[in-house]
């Protein structure tokens, strides 16, 4: 089982993250946090090995949520889902460089990928970074 | 060290941290085999210095010196030698110098932040003042956001996907979500009247990064969420007023009365498209007609938008 918290300042964006994974079974939903600074307060209870952190997030970004991970939890993946507009953006690099297992589009951003293929992409990147 | 608020505490930190940065840098340069505690303290400092600059808004300087740090993991898990990556160090120390001198320019500060008389920076040993003031919260507003929405790809006008009315409620409705549909209808009154609301504080008050902040971040949050419903007039629109706020904030467009009546008619047609979305709604989770969509005019609007954005040089 993949222990998974979602991190996203949006209700609906958790929601319809928290909706694509259920159609995996072996991933679960630990949690969901509002934003980094909330991340942070709940990974010593949840444990989760893979968070889904949204880049644009009041109070605690996903940059900065990726700096305090990696120092704290380094054991923890984190795969940053951007609604940012410009692909490979400084922020986006950043992440990469910063630790990132995967920086992703959010779905349905560009309505040039059919959704169902962004949900499998979702699922396949934690896939993945749960096996590195 | 004590600081009334985070700004003021990172302006303190940033240009001393980068400056025992830079030494620590000169030092590993100049070594072959590096003393383990030397590069803790550069890893120490490069994890700082990256959180500060980030806050600033230097983002340039932080990805520098991310760089670096992907380069000095290799050295300390003996993937790659000490000498063979002289010159990448040597070049990102030059290129952090380069960029942190514009990015602060840029900012409007040229004396790094020094006041006469401030003692050197690498004689500060106390690093605990460096994080974050347990007392402030983290604070959002003083992290400026910095986004590069000009050259964005725009969400292309399928034909299929996009046809003047809703793409999914209007096109395929096997793809309809009402749970989520029913949240993103609750969430929008709201988040429009927030927009509004700052639209109408801008005018006596047009060099508030902060209002421009929250309305971009407000616009933001109803392009993404729309995006996942497949709602591409409200992501469409939203992301060409989002691109307008990010442009006044990178001060490459003043804020103006025909520009806040612009952002107006914005969220006009979003209150628009709004009922025309209820109605929608309506008609397929109950079957009901409960009124008659009002066309909304919104590309033309989004076509104005854009036009009034002067493009990046």
């Amino acid at each position: 089982m993949i222990r998974l918290m979602i991190v996203d300042d949006s209700m609906l964006a958790r929601a319809a993250i928290k909706k694509t994974l259920e159609k995996d079974p072996t991933i679960v939903v630990v949690g969901e946090a509002a934003n980094g600074k909330e991340a942070l307060e709940k990974i010593a209870t949840l444990s989760p090995s893979v968070i889904t952190c949204d880049m644009e997030m009041p109070v605690m970004d996903g940059v900065q949520t990726l700096m305090q991970v990696r120092k704290l939890h380094p054991e923890i993946k984190i795969i940053v889902l951007s609604s940012l507009t410009q692909p490979n953006s400084v922020k986006e690099q950043l992440c990469r460089n910063l630790g990132a297992a995967a920086v992703m589009a959010k779905p349905m951003e560009f309505s040039d990928l059919h959704p169902v293929s962004k949900e499998n992409d979702l699922i396949q990147h934690i896939h993945n970074s749960y096996r590195g | 060290m004590e600081f009334t608020d985070n700004e003021s505490r990172i302006k303190f930190w940033a240009p001393r941290v980068k400056s025992i940065l830079n030494k620590y840098i000169q030092q590993v340069e100049h070594t072959n085999r590096p003393h383990p505690e030397l590069l803790d303290m550069l890893t120490l400092a490069i994890d700082r210095f990256m959180e500060l600059a980030y806050e600033m808004g230097a983002l340039e300087s932080c990805l520098t010196v991310s760089r670096l740090s992907l380069l000095l993991a290799e050295i300390q898990a003996n993937n790659r030698k000490m000498t063979d990556c002289r010159g990448e160090i040597e070049e990102a120390r030059v290129s952090l110098e380069g960029t942190w001198n514009k990015e602060i320019r840029d900012m409007g500060v040229t004396s790094d932040f020094l006041p006469p008389g401030t003692p050197l920076a690498d004689t500060i040993t106390d690093w605990s003042g460096l994080g974050q003031d347990e007392n402030s919260p983290p604070n959002s507003q003083t992290a400026p956001q910095t986004l590069e929405a000009n050259s964005f790809s725009q969400p292309p006008s399928n034909g299929s996907e996009f046809n003047g009315t809703f793409g999914y409620l209007g096109t395929s409705a096997n793809h309809f979500d009402p749970e989520l549909t029913t949240m993103f209808l609750t969430e929008l009154p709201e988040q429009l009247q927030q927009v509004e609301n700052l639209i109408l504080t801008l005018e006596g008050n047009s060099n508030n990064p902060e209002v421009i902040n929250d309305m971009f971040r407000i616009l933001h949050t109803i392009k993404g969420n729309s995006g996942f419903l497949g709602l591409m007039e409200f992501t469409r629109l939203g992301h060409s007023m989002e691109s307008m706020l990010d442009a006044i904030r990178k001060k490459r467009l003043g804020v103006s009365q025909p520009l806040a009546q612009l952002l107006l008619e914005g969220i006009d047609a979003m209150n628009g498209l709004n009922a025309n979305l209820k109605i929608r709604f309506d008609q397929l989770t109950k079957g009901t007609q409960t009124g008659e969509p009002a066309p909304v005019e919104w590309e033309g609007l989004k076509q104005t938008i854009e036009n009034s954005i002067p493009s990046d040089s």
